[in-house]
């Protein structure tokens, strides 16, 4: 996976320098799949928390491999837990690689509450950020 | 005689339950090795030296030590200490620590978690069959409050890094 980001620690993905706490400072937005395939993953940042930050879009694209936990769905409002990596043929998610110990080869995890996950291996990710919406922190 | 004798030898075994059970009180951290974690996602180190109890003086300890209301110096409470200790940290809200048995991950700020605000900490056991080490489990490790001693652990860590 060719990715302009790094997992950080693991609440966290870098971007040329710039730290995205996800787990601390951010809400998990919508996942969505596009027609072609990619996806998108967003994040919005938490009112109380994520101040300085604009809304995050992850977006994979030529996804070859894609799953999410049984009962993902839209209508609940997930907290993220972790991020890090897992290779495609291990469905064992107690514990996640990390940056350092991942390949290429390896799908991005993000771990939610209650055991919830997505995750997925595409030829490319990137992180962008958007601009502002009306509701979100100064 | 034997009743005196039998008395002290109570005296001497209760003496030393209660300095076993003081000497465990709030050393919840132990375990724990703190390491330099010069990059992200680079947390190995070949420096690993064991956290010990102390005192040093700093406002940050001073809820634990009745001297503090004495001199009038303002004691923080735990949120307020571990905000102070983010800039330490280079802004980051999290500090993870490992030892060789287990992994302490520390949010000094931010969002709630399991119902727990912050600072809260996660402790997660080695698994030591995962392919890949140091693996930990990750996925099932509840979230609790950080205590004091918690807070100094970091604190000194930070500190050393500094």
């Amino acid at each position: 996976m060719d990715k302009d980001f790094t997992v950080g620690q693991a609440n966290e993905l870098i971007k040329a320098g710039r730290i995205y706490d996800l787990h601390n400072c951010f809400d998990f937005d919508y996942l969505t799949i596009l027609e072609d395939g990619d996806l998108r993953l967003a994040f919005k940042p938490n009112a109380s928390h994520g101040e300085g930050y604009s809304p995050l879009l992850l977006c994979a694209e030529g996804v070859d491999h894609f799953a999410v936990s049984p009962n993902f769905g839209p209508t609940t409002a997930y907290h993220l837990e972790e991020i890090g990596y897992k290779s495609c043929d291990d469905e064992d998610d107690n514990w996640l690689l990390s940056q350092r110990q991942a390949t290429v080869a390896d799908d991005l995890f993000f771990r939610f509450n209650d055991g919830h996950y997505v995750r997925f291996r595409s030829q490319s990710a990137s992180l962008i950020e958007t601009p502002p919406t009306p509701d979100s922190p100064p | 005689m034997v009743l005196a004798s039998k008395i002290k030898s109570g005296i001497c075994a209760w003496l030393c339950v209660m300095v076993v059970m003081l000497g465990l009180g709030e050393n919840r951290a132990w375990g724990f090795f703190a390491q330099p974690q010069p990059a992200p996602g680079v947390y190995e180190s070949t420096t690993q030296e064991p956290i010990r109890d102390f005192y040093d003086a700093s406002q940050y300890d001073a809820s634990d030590y009745a001297v503090a209301a004495k001199t009038g110096a303002p004691v923080k409470n735990l949120t307020e200490q571990a905000a102070d200790l983010v800039p330490l940290n280079g802004g980051r809200n999290r500090v993870t620590l490992r030892s060789p048995s287990q992994q302490m991950e520390v949010d000094l700020a931010g969002k709630t978690h399991g119902g727990v605000p912050t600072p809260h900490t996660k402790v997660s056991p080695l698994n030591p069959r995962a392919p890949n080490q140091p693996a930990f489990n990750t996925k099932n490790s509840p979230v609790e409050p950080a205590t004091q001693q918690d807070i100094r652990t970091v604190r000194r860590y930070l500190e050393r890094q500094n």
